[in-house]
């Protein structure tokens, strides 16, 4: 089947996916045929009131959840194809996750965080550990290399959990409500840092209700009641350019 | 990867592992002690009957139903026989025995009388026999209520020479000596003369065992079993049948004591899976994220069942030093009021215990580990948003 997928390498797109919900009240459309490249190089912000469907999307768009109908496909390869144990090593080595507060492991401290899904990935301990100093050096987080997670503030949890959204060098960055319970400045940072993350060529998918997130945003989608608002779709932000892909 | 996580996990939560592994440590300790007492029961009846001299016991029926402290049922005259058919067998010579338990209502007024002839070798009977203060029995105390108290009898009841032994209304022997031997079971006994004893208890001309000599030990069981043919009324048992009969009889105390050990293992596993359960649901999102960024199922399988083991091996080990301990105090406290040490604490016991600890982790640890496999993502990374 040739869609919109089929363009461009590392491009990650939604092809008229539904999703619905069977519950005892009947059923719930929380997607209704939503299409939609995501590009290289570029932040997408996804937006939406609460209920609209847009947890739902990055759900399927990540491979946590499948679609009713639809697909969604990754590199030419429709997910919903997928064993959970391809699913699995796709999200290890390919995507990278930056959800709300408290996602990371709180047992372990910053510098471990980094390193768990290198770890999983079969890195020897020497690799992961200087591998995980650069990047919470590159989003100034080193000096908090040794605290776990409720030793830090939440703009510096959102910044290490950044960091390990790159441990294994992904092409894709999904990003939930990532500013959600950040105070403007952490927030700015964050969002900065996403952009850079994008500036390397990755595909970053954000969803959220940050109106500062979307303004920082190379495009903008807009769900509403499962369905992309035509009146916004995928509005390129003038503001910024987006960033080629290298 | 698997194992650092779950030891992290663990010693994150330092109060709640703790008191886990110590609700371990406690089932796994009772239980050590429980079985202890078995495996210091075997040594204790291997000790004693090491130290009986002769190799083949006759008694008038089985050996289990002879029962200590009966009323002795054997004629006088079935030496004669034994002595006339075991004698091309290579029997030497044919002791008779009487046993007497008088009770108390506390083991240190409980007393073991042991009847044996006057006139004989008792060294032959009771290896390492010496007398460590005052006399011995002689052929001249054959009819007079005298007594030789072993040492640990002795102790234990505060007894000395010249005190009156009050074995009925009727009957008082004299302590004229102390005694000691190889193994505990002349140590823990008073010795007096057969005749004396039989008129005291009412019981002339009945013995309750009798102990056989034989020229070569080595052929007791063959000696045995051709008495045993010729006199098929009769129990015939080497020291190695004693044995055997007792290891029936501790076994079944081993089940029973390992039934009661089992409830608080199972209180222990449960305890286990109910914490281990908890620390899965409290840790749904953080699961849900582990798994997001790459992890298999199989792998939070992994780290829940690795904490619960983990948590079982340190309450396992801990539970063996507790075992330690308490035989130890049963052992002061068995010594003080029979003399004997009646907890052991043996490798099998401990590999045993250690094995149940692991066990019990494996199986407490399943249902939560399962739990954990089973999250799903996107339910998981979304609560608590």
């Amino acid at each position: 089947m040739s869609g919109i997928s089929d363009t461009m390498s590392g491009m990650l797109a939604a092809e008229a996916v539904t999703r619905t919900y069977t519950t005892p009240a009947g059923d719930v459309h929380a997607l209704r045929g939503v299409s939609h490249a995501f590009m290289p190089g570029r932040v997408t912000a996804v937006m939406g009131p609460s209920g609209s469907g847009k947890s739902t999307l990055l759900n399927l768009l990540a491979g946590f959840d499948r679609p009713s109908s639809g697909r969604v496909v990754f590199d030419g390869v429709s997910l919903g194809d997928l064993p959970e144990r391809e699913l699995a090593g796709l999200r290890l080595r390919r995507f990278g996750f930056v959800f709300q507060s408290s996602n990371l492991i709180s047992v372990l401290p910053a510098r471990k965080n980094v390193a768990f899904p290198m770890g999983l990935a079969g890195l020897s301990l020497r690799e992961r550990t200087d591998r995980a100093q650069a990047l919470l050096e590159r989003f100034g987080v080193d000096h908090r290399a040794d605290a776990v997670p409720n030793r830090l503030s939440g703009g510096e949890r959102q910044r290490v959990a950044l960091a390990r959204a790159l441990a294994n060098d992904p092409d894709v960055v999904f990003a939930d409500e990532p500013t959600g319970n950040l105070d403007r400045s952490s927030g700015r940072e964050v969002v900065n840092a996403l952009r850079e993350v994008a500036a390397d060529g990755r595909t970053v998918i954000v969803v959220t209700h940050d109106g500062a997130v979307a303004d920082a945003a190379d495009v903008t989608l807009r769900i509403v009641d499962g369905e992309i608002d035509d009146a916004a779709d995928a509005s390129e932000t003038a503001l910024h350019e987006p960033v080629a892909s290298t | 990867m698997i194992w650092s996580l779950a030891l992290h996990s663990l010693r994150h939560r330092p109060l709640r592992t703790t008191l886990t592994a110590a609700g371990i440590a406690i089932a796994v300790g009772s239980m050590v002690v429980f079985l202890s007492l078995g495996e210091g029961l075997r040594q204790a009846f291997a000790d004693e009957l090491s130290g009986v001299g002769a190799e083949i016991q006759i008694s008038s029926g089985p050996f289990e139903a002879s029962g200590f402290g009966s009323v002795p049922e054997l004629p006088l005259s079935t030496i004669d026989d034994i002595k006339r058919v075991g004698e091309p067998l290579g029997v030497i010579d044919v002791i008779p025995l009487v046993l007497y338990l008088r009770g108390g209502f506390t083991p240190d007024s409980s007393f073991a009388f042991q009847g044996l002839p006057a006139d004989i070798d008792i060294a032959g009977v009771y290896p390492g026999y010496e007398i460590v203060a005052g006399r011995g029995i002689t052929p001249e105390d054959a009819n007079r209520n005298v007594a030789v108290v072993g040492v640990q009898a002795a102790e234990r009841s505060n007894l000395e020479i010249g005190d009156p032994l009050r074995l009925s209304p009727d009957a008082t022997f004299e302590i004229i000596g102390l005694a000691d031997a190889t193994g505990g079971l002349l140590s823990n006994g008073i010795l007096v003369p057969l005749e004396s004893l039989q008129v005291a208890i009412d019981s002339p001309d009945r013995v309750s065992f009798l102990v056989v000599d034989i020229d070569d030990p080595s052929r007791a069981d063959e000696v045995a079993d051709a008495l045993g043919e010729a006199f098929p009324e009769l129990g015939v048992q080497t020291a190695g049948d004693v044995l055997a009969v007792i290891e029936r009889g501790i076994r079944i105390t081993d089940v029973v004591r390992l039934g009661i050990s089992a409830i608080a293992l199972i209180v222990g596993a449960i305890a286990v899976a109910n914490t281990v359960l908890m620390s899965v649901f409290e840790r749904t999102r953080e699961f849900g994220v582990v798994r997001a960024v790459g992890a298999r199922p199989r792998f939070l399988f992994g780290v829940v069942l690795a904490e619960s083991v983990l948590l079982s091996i340190v309450g396992g080990l801990v539970g063996v030093l507790l075992g330690f301990a308490g035989a130890w105090i049963v052992n002061i406290v068995s010594a003080d009021l029979i003399g004997l040490d009646v907890a052991a604490i043996t490798m099998r016991l401990i590999l045993f215990s250690l094995a149940v600890a692991l066990a019990m982790g494996l199986l407490s640890g399943l249902a939560p580990s399962a739990r954990a496999a089973r999250i799903q993502i996107a339910h998981a990374v979304s609560q608590g948003n």
